[in-house]
Formats: C-alpha cells, sequence, structure tokens
C-alpha cells in the first residue's frame, strides 16, 4: 500500500488538474445556439448583403460580442434585436418588419406577377387560354 | 379613340416606365443618397458611455460632462484613411462654429492615437480610447469616421457615418446647427 502511494497520489492529481477541462467549461451549447440564431437574422451594416454571422467586419465582430454577453446577462431576442434597432433602424433586421411602410416592399412582386397574369388574360382571352 | 384588346400589348411596357419611375424617385430622393444608414438615434438622448481618456487612463470620458454645452463627438483611428481626409475639415469646423470636438480613438491602441494626433495636429477638446469597440453597438456606430452633433441636453442632433465633405457640413449640418441656434435662442 506504502509504495503505491506515490503514484496513486499523481494520478488523482493529475484527474484534479484535469477538472478545468471538463467541470470548469463554460461553454453554453443553449447560449451559442441562441446567439447564433440571432447572427443570422441581423444585417451587417458595413458589408450590407451579408448577415453578421458571416462577415469580417469590425462592427459585425463587436455586435456579435455584444448580443452574446447580452444573452448571457438574461436579455430577450426582441429585446436585443429592439437595442440594435434603437440605434441601427430596421435595416440592422435581414427580413424587414412587415409594417404599412414596408408593404410596397412586400407585396410588391405578388401585385406585378397578378397583374402580369390579368394583363395576359385580357389579351388572349380566357376561353382562348383554356382551348389551348 | 377606341381602346380595344390590342393596346393591351402596350401594358407590359407602361407597367415597366411606371415600375421604372417607382424606382428611380427612390434612388435619387435626397435622403437616399446623403447618410449610408438611416440615423434613429437623431432626436434621442446620445446612451451613456464611460471610456478611458487618451492622457489620463485613469479618467474617464462620459457625456455628463458635457451637459449644458453643445458638443460635436467625432470616431476615428489611426489605420483609418476616410479620417484623415476629413481632418483638416473637421479642424475647420471646431474653429469656425467654436463647438468642442470630442475624440473617440476606436478599435485602436492609445500608441497609434497619440502619434496619429501629433502627425494630423489635434482638433479635440479631449480624446477617449475604445480599443475594443465596447461602444460600438451602443452608439450606433456603423465605421470610422463617423460625427455627431450633440445637443446641450444630451439629445443627438445629427449623425454622419462617413468621412465630412464641404456639401456634408453645408448642406446637413449647417441648417440642422442654425436651426438649433434659433429654437434655443427663442427658448431662453
Amino acid at each position: 500500500m506504502r509504495r503505491q502511494l506515490p503514484l496513486v497520489s499523481t494520478l488523482f492529481l493529475t484527474l484534479f488538474l484535469m477538472f478545468p477541462a471538463y467541470g470548469g467549461n463554460t461553454y453554453d451549447r443553449a447560449l451559442e445556439e441562441r446567439a447564433q440564431g440571432l447572427y443570422a437574422e441581423l444585417r451587417c451594416v458595413v458589408c450590407q448583403s451579408e448577415s453578421i454571422a458571416d462577415s469580417p467586419a469590425a462592427v459585425a465582430q463587436d455586435m456579435r460580442r455584444d448580443i452574446r454577453t447580452r444573452l448571457a446577462q438574461g436579455e430577450s431576442e426582441d429585446e436585443i434585436k429592439r437595442y440594435l434597432i434603437a440605434r441601427y433602424g430596421d435595416f440592422v433586421l435581414l427580413k424587414p418588419p412587415l409594417s404599412p411602410s414596408t408593404y410596397l416592399l412586400w407585396f410588391a412582386p405578388v401585385v406585378m406577377l397578378l397583374i402580369g397574369i390579368g394583363i395576359i388574360i385580357a389579351y388572349f382571352g380566357l376561353g382562348r387560354i383554356y382551348r389551348r | 379613340m377606341n381602346f380595344n384588346r390590342n393596346h393591351l400589348r402596350f401594358a407590359p411596357l407602361l407597367l415597366f416606365f411606371l415600375f421604372a419611375m417607382l424606382i428611380a424617385s427612390g434612388l435619387l430622393s435626397p435622403s437616399g443618397t446623403s447618410t449610408r444608414l438611416s440615423q434613429p438615434l437623431v432626436g434621442n438622448k446620445l446612451p451613456e458611455f464611460t471610456l478611458p481618456r487618451l492622457d489620463k487612463p485613469s479618467e474617464y470620458m462620459m457625456p455628463t460632462q458635457w451637459k449644458g454645452q453643445a458638443v460635436l463627438v467625432n470616431v476615428f483611428a489611426s489605420w483609418c484613411e476616410p479620417c484623415k481626409l476629413e481632418h483638416a475639415l473637421l479642424t475647420e469646423l471646431g474653429n469656425k462654429t467654436q463647438i468642442p470636438i470630442h475624440g473617440i480613438g476606436w478599435k485602436d491602441t492609445p500608441a497609434n492615437i497619440s502619434a496619429y494626433l501629433r502627425n494630423m495636429g489635434n482638433p479635440y477638446r479631449d480624446v477617449a480610447m475604445d480599443e475594443h469597440g465596447t461602444s460600438t453597438t451602443l452608439l450606433g456606430i456603423s465605421g470610422v469616421p463617423e460625427t455627431m452633433l450633440i445637443g446641450r441636453d444630451g439629445t443627438v442632433l445629427w449623425k454622419y457615418a462617413g468621412p465630412l465633405s464641404a456639401d456634408i457640413i453645408q448642406d446637413d449640418l449647417y441648417p440642422v446647427w442654425n436651426r438649433y441656434n434659433a429654437t434655443s435662442a427663442a427658448a431662453r
């Protein structure tokens, strides 16, 4: 028993020193997923067609960091979006919100398609389209 | 003139022109060209921040220190080429209007900022350091340079992302500044 003591204590010491690797690890998967989810919804205000998830820009880096910090502090996704919109405008959302000022943006393509179809029907006559 | 079915062939062309007109009016409207981003902070209080001063890092720059006086805030960096381009204009603006300019060195080191100011001249009343971009989202910074005009009660009167130009100062900033002075003089 006595002779095994150095070996056993070394093993225990090693185990103890390994604690930070699995016990103290602060990686929070749930937090990361929520953060990544937000990153994908927000526009990089510098390279404006990219989300901040993909953008290498300095401002995007700061935004990602601040989003992660705020999520960790308990802020909701909505609160964080409102914080950013208050400073950067609706434009910071990749999907513009549906509001009276953006109805035209959202519905114009569909409306134009319908008008186009309407013209075709009026020009050719429903009868001709059917018979074809 | 009787419109018959044959006239409908012109409808797509007409619609295209109407659509093109709509797009053109949006593209050419003044608000669409003068700023990079809409500036929703304008009209609201400048968010509180605390940044260490360049000359005395144990002391801090805070917007509460400016109450009672309209100020300009200019965010810049030594690695920022457009900042160098606007530097002379910024200096002239400060001299002409006598508005104090507070500088924020952004994503840069104190050594670089100090060297930059030594080489280019220092138009700032004081300079604070934001080495790691802690104030970026707080102040809605989208890049450097960025300049804000803050009223004496802390309201953001004007915010511009990009290098100042004579046109921007003349057409954008001065009207805001003059209107502010007129209304605050009337209020007294």
